[in-house]
C-alpha cells in the first residue's frame, strides 16, 4: 500500500549488512553492477553469484523476499532474453524462420543477458531492503558532496528526495479523495475514448496541484520557522562515520572486483 | 518588558489585478499593543481573516512589520542578526499537522530543527528524547507520522518545536483541523507543557472552549484588538462576542439567558459546577 | 423513496495483511425528506458508509437499495445514482477547479448532459440556494473565504438536483460564523426544497440543533438510530466510545442530581431556558405551599 512507501522495501532485521555505513553499500552496489557489465564468461558469473549469494546470507533477508522483486520486471527480463536468442548473427546456425535464428552465439548471449539482469535487480535490490531511505539519501548528500565544487546542490537535491519520501503517499491518497469527490459529480474516469480521458484528468489534476502548491507553502514557512538554512552549519543525528566493518567491506569489493578481473582477462 | 512585545504594529499587503496593478492595501494586522509575560498562558481569539495569523507569523519573522516593532525576548526582530535566535526563542507551531513534518520518521523530524542549529549529534538525542517524552510520544518514536491520527501528528510537531529549548511557542490554530478527541489531546499537552516546563504559550485559536483556562485572552477583530482580559471578564460579555460572530460555550450562554430572563445568576458562568450551584442555592 | 441498506459489510484490504472489517451488518433506511445526522468519531467507519450510498464503493457483503433498485446489480446506471444521491466529501474546496465560481458549479450538471440551457439555469439556482448572487460568478473560487468555497463546493452537488444531499464534516476547520452559515444552508433547504440532507459530524452540539434523526456509528456498528432526544439520553454509553453529549444535557442531568426537575431531555439551549424556568417556577410553588 501507498502508505507504506515511507519505509520503502525497507527488510528491518539487524545484520552486518544493515549495519554497514550506506556510502559504502551505495559503492558496493555501483561496483556490482559494473562487474556484471566487464563479466563476460562462466566463470565471473559463477564469481559474480557466488558473491551476492554470500552477501544475501550475510544480510538475513530472506531470498523469497528478493525474488519477488523479479516479478514486476519479469516482462522485460523475457523479451530481452527473446530479443538475444532470437536475433542474433552468429555461428552455429541451429534453426532459421524469416528472420528468426537461433544460433550458438545467441544462446549464449540470451543467457548470460537474462543472468545479467537478475543478477543486477537482486543485487540492487538488495540494497533497499537493508537501507532505509533517509539513511540512503544521508549516503548520497555526504557520498556525493565533492560535486558540490562542480556547483551541484547535493544537499538540496537529498532533502528534496526525503521531502518526497513523505509527501507522495499523501498526495496519493489526496488523488483518491478528489477523484472521488469529482465521481460524485457525474464525472467519469473510466471512458475508453483517449481524448475524452484526458479530458477527464483536468477536474482531478488542477485541484490536487493547488493542494500540492498550498502544501509546499506551508512546508517551507514551516521548515524556516525551525531554522532551517540550507546545508551549511547543519549538524546530523546520524552522523555517518566509516567503521571497521567498512574498511573491510572496501577489502572484499576490491578483492572481489580484482578477482573477477583476473577471470575476466586471463581465462 | 515582556517575552512578546509588539508596539503599534501594523502588517499591510497589496492585492493585485491580473495586470499586476495594485487594487487596494489590506490592512490585515492593525497598531496591535501585545505585552506577553514569560510564563503565561494568552490564547487570541477571532474569527477567520481577523489576521491572528498573519500577526502570529510577524512574532516568528516570518512576516516583517509593515509599521511598529516585534521584540521577542527583547530582540527586534528586523534585525537579520538576531533572526535565527528568534525563531529559536518563540517556536511556532501550523494549522495543518500534515505539511510542517518534514522527515519519515517520527524521531528525525523531532530532530529537525536542532540539525539546522547545528546542535552536535548526541545533544540532538538528549534533546528528541526529552522532547518526545514531554508530549508523551516515545512510544511512536520509531513510526512513520502517515500511520499517526491528526491529534498525535499535532503533537509530534509540538516535540519538533520543543526540542530546539524555545521559552515560548505560538500556536497557530493547532485545533482547526482535528477531530474533538485530537482536539484535547494536543490542548492538554500544550496546557501541561506551560504549567510543568513553564513555557509561554499562545495559544491562537476560534473555539472557546480552549480559551477557558488560558490566563489571558485577547479577542481579534478586524486587524485590531478588540477586547482583552480573563476568561471570566470576556465570557461575560455574551452580545459583544457573538456580534464578533464568535462562540460561547454553552452552558456560559444558557446562564447569560437564565440571567436575562430575571434570574440572580453571576456574570461569565465559564463550568457546569458554577451553573449549578448558581441555581440551587 | 429511500436509501436503504441491507446487511451492509464492508472489508477493506480484503485477502491481504492489512484486512480491516471497516463496517458490520449494517441496517439502516433513510427516507426522502429527513434531516440525518451520522455521527461518530475518527475511523469509527462513518465516511465508509456514506461513500455506499452513492455507489463509490461496493459492499462486500450486503446490498443497498435506492428506490428498491440494487444499485450494484446488472446495468444499473450509478453514475445516474450520484445526480440522485449527491456526496460533499470533508474540505469540499478540493474538489473546485474551474477558474470561475458559475463554470465549476456547471460540472456536475454537464456530466448529466444536459442542454446548455438547463445546466446554466440549474447552476444559476444552486448558487442562489446557497446564498451566493450573480456577483460571484466570474470570481475565481480560490480567492473565496473559506466558507464561500464550501458554498460553491455545494452548490456544485445541488446543481445536479440530488434528491438526498450528504455531506461529510461539511464545517471542519470553519470558524463559528463559517459553520453557522453553512448549517443554515443546509437547514433552509430541507425546509423549503424538502432535500433529504445527511450530515456526518463528531460535533453532537453542531448536529443536536439541526437535525431530526441522530444515527450513531462506533467501530463499524450502529449504535444509536434515534432522535436526538433519546440518542442524548445515553450521554455516558456516548462518553465511552469517545463521543459526548452537547453541554447542556450534563447541565440538566447535574441540576435533576441537586434536585431542581428539569427535564433531562433538552438538546439545545433554548430547551434548557425554557425547562429550567419552569422547573424554579415549580419549586417556588411547591416552597410557596409548604409554608402555607
Amino acid at each position: 500500500m501507498m502508505k507504506d512507501i515511507t519505509l520503502g522495501q525497507y527488510y528491518p532485521v539487524d545484520s552486518p549488512i544493515h549495519s554497514l555505513d550506506p556510502r559504502t553499500k551505495l559503492m558496493g552496489t555501483m561496483v556490482y553492477i559494473i562487474s556484471l557489465f566487464i563479466a563476460d564468461n562462466l566463470a565471473c558469473y559463477l564469481l559474480g553469484i557466488v558473491f551476492l549469494a554470500v552477501v544475501i546470507r550475510l544480510s538475513r533477508v530472506p531470498l523469497s523476499y528478493i525474488t519477488r522483486g523479479l516479478k514486476p520486471i519479469a516482462a522485460l527480463l523475457l523479451i530481452s532474453v527473446l530479443f538475444n536468442l532470437f536475433l542474433t548473427n552468429g555461428e552455429p546456425l541451429y534453426w532459421q524462420w524469416k528472420f528468426l535464428k537461433i544460433t550458438g552465439t545467441g544462446l549464449r548471449q540470451a543467457f548470460y543477458m537474462g543472468l545479467r539482469l537478475i543478477l543486477l535487480i537482486m543485487g540492487s535490490s538488495l540494497m533497499t531492503f537493508t537501507t532505509t531511505p533517509t539513511s540512503l539519501t544521508d549516503g548520497l548528500e555526504k557520498g556525493l558532496r565533492f560535486l558540490n565544487t562542480f556547483h551541484v546542490p547535493v544537499h538540496e537535491v537529498a532533502m528534496m528526495m526525503s521531502i518526497a519520501l513523505r509527501f507522495i503517499p499523501i498526495l496519493t491518497e489526496e488523488t483518491d479523495k478528489i477523484q472521488k469527490a469529482q465521481m460524485a459529480r457525474g464525472a467519469d474516469f473510466e471512458n475508453r475514448n483517449i481524448i475524452a480521458r484526458a479530458k477527464a484528468m483536468i477536474p482531478l489534476l488542477v485541484p490536487l496541484f493547488i493542494s500540492a502548491w498550498r502544501r509546499a507553502t506551508d512546508l517551507a514557512m514551516a521548515m524556516e520557522a525551525r531554522c532551517y538554512h540550507g546545508g551549511s552549519g547543519r549538524t546530523k543525528m546520524f552522523p555517518l562515520e566509516y567503521k571497521q566493518a567498512d574498511r573491510i567491506g572496501y577489502g572484499i569489493l576490491a578483492g572481489y572486483l580484482i578477482a573477477l578481473c583476473l577471470l575476466r582477462f586471463l581465462l | 518588558m515582556g517575552i512578546v512585545k509588539t508596539a503599534k504594529l501594523v502588517y499591510e499587503y497589496a492585492r493585485r489585478d491580473e495586470d499586476n496593478h495594485v487594487i487596494e492595501t489590506v490592512r490585515a494586522v492593525d497598531r496591535v499593543d501585545l505585552d506577553i509575560q514569560e510564563g503565561e498562558f494568552v490564547a487570541i481569539l477571532g474569527r477567520n481573516g481577523s489576521g491572528k495569523s498573519t500577526m502570529a507569523k510577524q512574532l516568528n519573522a516570518l512576516l516583517c512589520p509593515t509599521e511598529g516593532t516585534v521584540w521577542i525576548g527583547g530582540m527586534d526582530t528586523t534585525e537579520e542578526k538576531y533572526l535565527w535566535d528568534v525563531r529559536q526563542t518563540a517556536g511556532m507551531v501550523f494549522q495543518n499537522p500534515d505539511n510542517q513534518i518534514i522527515a519519515t520518521v517520527v524521531e528525525e523530524d523531532v530532530g529537525f530543527g536542532p540539525e539546522n542549529m547545528g546542535i552536535p549529534p548526541k545533544e540532538i538525542w538528549e534533546r528528541v528524547d526529552e522532547s518526545l517524552q514531554a508530549v508523551g510520544m516515545t512510544a511512536y518514536r520509531k513510526m512513520s507520522p502517515n500511520h499517526l491520527s491528526g491529534g498525535q501528528k499535532q503533537r509530534v510537531a509540538i516535540a519538533g518545536v520543543m526540542a530546539m529549548k524555545p521559552r515560548c511557542i505560538i500556536l497557530d490554530e493547532p485545533t482547526a483541523m482535528l477531530d474533538p478527541n485530537g482536539r484535547k489531546e494536543v490542548i492538554r499537552t500544550i496546557r501541561e507543557l506551560n504549567r510543568e516546563e513553564g513555557i509561554t504559550v499562545l495559544l491562537i485559536t476560534h473555539y472557546m472552549e480552549e480559551t477557558v483556562d488560558a490566563d489571558r485572552i485577547v479577542v481579534m477583530d478586524q486587524g485590531h484588538v478588540e477586547m482583552t482580559g480573563t476568561p471570566r471578564e470576556i465570557f461575560s460579555q455574551v452580545e459583544r462576542l457573538k456580534a464578533l460572530k464568535l462562540d460561547v460555550p454553552q452552558v456560559t450562554e444558557l446562564a447569560y439567558e437564565c440571567k436575562r430572563e430575571g434570574l440572580n445568576i453571576p456574570d461569565g458562568i465559564l463550568t457546569v459546577q458554577e451553573l449549578v450551584d448558581a441555581l440551587c442555592q | 423513496m429511500s436509501i436503504e441498506c441491507r446487511s451492509l459489510n464492508y472489508v477493506y484490504g480484503q485477502g491481504t495483511a492489512m484486512e480491516v472489517h471497516v463496517l458490520r451488518d449494517i441496517n439502516l433506511t433513510i427516507e426522502k425528506g429527513e434531516f440525518v445526522g451520522i455521527i461518530g468519531h475518527t475511523g469509527s467507519g462513518k465516511s465508509t458508509l456514506i461513500q455506499h450510498f452513492n455507489g463509490l464503493l461496493r459492499a462486500t457483503e450486503g446490498q443497498v437499495f435506492y428506490d428498491g433498485e440494487d444499485i450494484f446489480s446488472e446495468g444499473y446506471d450509478r453514475r445516474a445514482l450520484r445526480g440522485h444521491v449527491g456526496l460533499v466529501f470533508q474540505y469540499p474546496e478540493h474538489q473546485l477547479f474551474e477558474a470561475e465560481v458559475f463554470q465549476d458549479v456547471c460540472f456536475g450538471p454537464r456530466n448529466q448532459g444536459l442542454s446548455q440551457e438547463e445546466i446554466e439555469k440549474r447552476a444559476r439556482e444552486a448558487l442562489n440556494l446557497v446564498g451566493l448572487g450573480k456577483e460571484f460568478d466570474t470570481r475565481s473560487p480560490f480567492e473565496l473565504s473559506g466558507g464561500q468555497k464550501r458554498r460553491v463546493a455545494i452548490a456544485g452537488v445541488l446543481a445536479m438536483e440530488p434528491d438526498y444531499l450528504i455531506l461529510d464534516e461539511p464545517t471542519a476547520g470553519l470558524d463559528p460564523g463559517g459553520r453557522d452559515e453553512i448549517l443554515g444552508v443546509l437547514r433552509e433547504l430541507h425546509e423549503k426544497k424538502g432535500i433529504a440532507v445527511i450530515l456526518v459530524s463528531h460535533s453532537m452540539e453542531d448536529v443536536a440543533n439541526y437535525v431530526q434523526r441522530i444515527v450513531v456509528v462506533n467501530d463499524g456498528q450502529i449504535a444509536f438510530d434515534d432522535t436526538p432526544r433519546n440518542v442524548f439520553q445515553h450521554y455516558k454509553e456516548l462518553e465511552a466510545i469517545g463521543l459526548s453529549a452537547p453541554q447542556v444535557t450534563y447541565i440538566a442531568h447535574a441540576l435533576r442530581e441537586r434536585g431542581l426537575m428539569v427535564d433531562e431531555s433538552v438538546t439545545t439551549v433554548e430547551e434548557a431556558k425554557i425547562s429550567i424556568l419552569a422547573a424554579l417556577h415549580a419549586r417556588e410553588m411547591e416552597r410557596g405551599r409548604n409554608e402555607r
